[in-house]
């Protein structure tokens, strides 16, 4: 009885084995992905929210052609920027919050990276990601939200616009 | 008689109001509500095709400690305990069925981290039940939020 359990127990470990082997070697790239986001003013005092309806384009992020049968494994956020033409623009945001939503009811939304307090003097904001965000079921839709939220400390008449560079790390197979 | 006739036409009248309440059916939720503890004022917006709240008002926005604005300090993911209270989506992911409810969504209690599932079903123009709970509905808790500015 312990012998058979023993041969079964080792040809199961050898079907794993060979079940892995023959998976194509994972790989792991960093693409770019750009987008603005605008506020129509008036905007107010707290929180204002700006969505960006993004297409996925796996093959613009990885700079290659998507192979048949290539499957996207992990997807992270490694690093988002916001920035203004204007570096004066940056003046009265208090704070920065990047999520990502889904019209897909399975997929909830997920807030990616935060700058809070926003100081910065060049027009640039580098937001801090989260270091437990996987969105590649997000990256596996034809397209997904990705929101801003501008925390005003006060109310403001003008536009607001900002530009989005985030790096995204991709793993597939 | 008289009484029962003018109580039907209002109730006719009351029953048209809401039938008629302006864009898709869902986004009779967008708007400003308070829960029932008056501590906060929830905005809900649509984002894509679902429905989200936040935080847009707190009775204590600032820490009694530091002094400083409320943040998300009991968020999972250590990098984000910066998240600004003030601001903070609450109802998340709310997709609207039939029939004034809008489910698939969750509520995060802000004071101790939690998500619960939840359904919001909206008994009249101005007044939400928001029954949030684990697992299933029938064990779970029912609070009433009601509408800032007000739909007559």
């Amino acid at each position: 009885m312990n012998l058979r359990k023993i041969t079964f127990g080792a040809l199961w470990g050898l079907l794993m084995l060979l079940m892995n082997g023959c998976q194509p070697e994972a790989k792991t790239h960093t693409g770019t992905m750009e987008c603005a986001f605008e506020w129509s003013g008036p905007l107010y005092e707290g929180s204002n929210t700006a969505q960006a309806l993004i297409k996925v384009d796996l093959a613009s992020l990885l700079g290659n052609p998507v192979q048949e049968g290539m499957k996207i494994t992990k997807v992270q956020l490694k690093s988002a920027e916001l920035s203004v033409d204007s570096a004066s623009d940056l003046n009265g945001i208090g704070s920065l919050v990047l999520s990502i939503a889904s019209d897909d009811p399975s997929l909830t939304i997920k807030e990616l990276a935060v700058l809070n307090p926003v100081t910065s003097s060049s027009g640039q904001a580098i937001l801090k990601p989260s270091s437990e965000a996987e969105v590649s079921d997000f990256f596996a839709q034809k397209a997904f939200y990705l929101i801003v939220d501008a925390g005003l400390s006060a109310d403001r008449d003008q536009n607001l616009r900002l530009t989005g560079k985030f790096q995204w790390e991709i793993q597939y197979r | 008689m008289k009484k029962l006739t003018l109580f039907l036409m209002g109730l006719a009248l009351c029953m048209q109001a809401f039938a008629i309440m302006p864009g898709d059916d869902g986004d009779r939720l967008l708007g400003v509500w308070e829960p029932s503890n008056g501590r906060a004022r929830v905005k809900v917006e649509k984002i894509g095709s679902k429905y989200y709240g936040k935080i847009v008002w707190l009775k204590e926005p600032n820490d009694p400690k530091s002094g400083l604005p409320k943040t998300d300090m009991n968020n999972p993911d250590a990098n984000l305990r910066n998240v600004p209270l003030k601001g903070y989506r609450m109802l998340k992911d709310f997709v609207y069925q039939e029939n004034n409810q809008w489910s698939e969504g969750t509520i995060y209690d802000p004071l101790n981290g939690s998500t619960y599932s939840c359904t919001i079903k909206m008994t009249d123009p101005n007044t939400l039940d928001i029954r949030g709970y684990i697992g299933v509905s029938a064990f779970g808790r029912t609070d009433v939020w009601k509408r800032l500015a007000v739909k007559k």
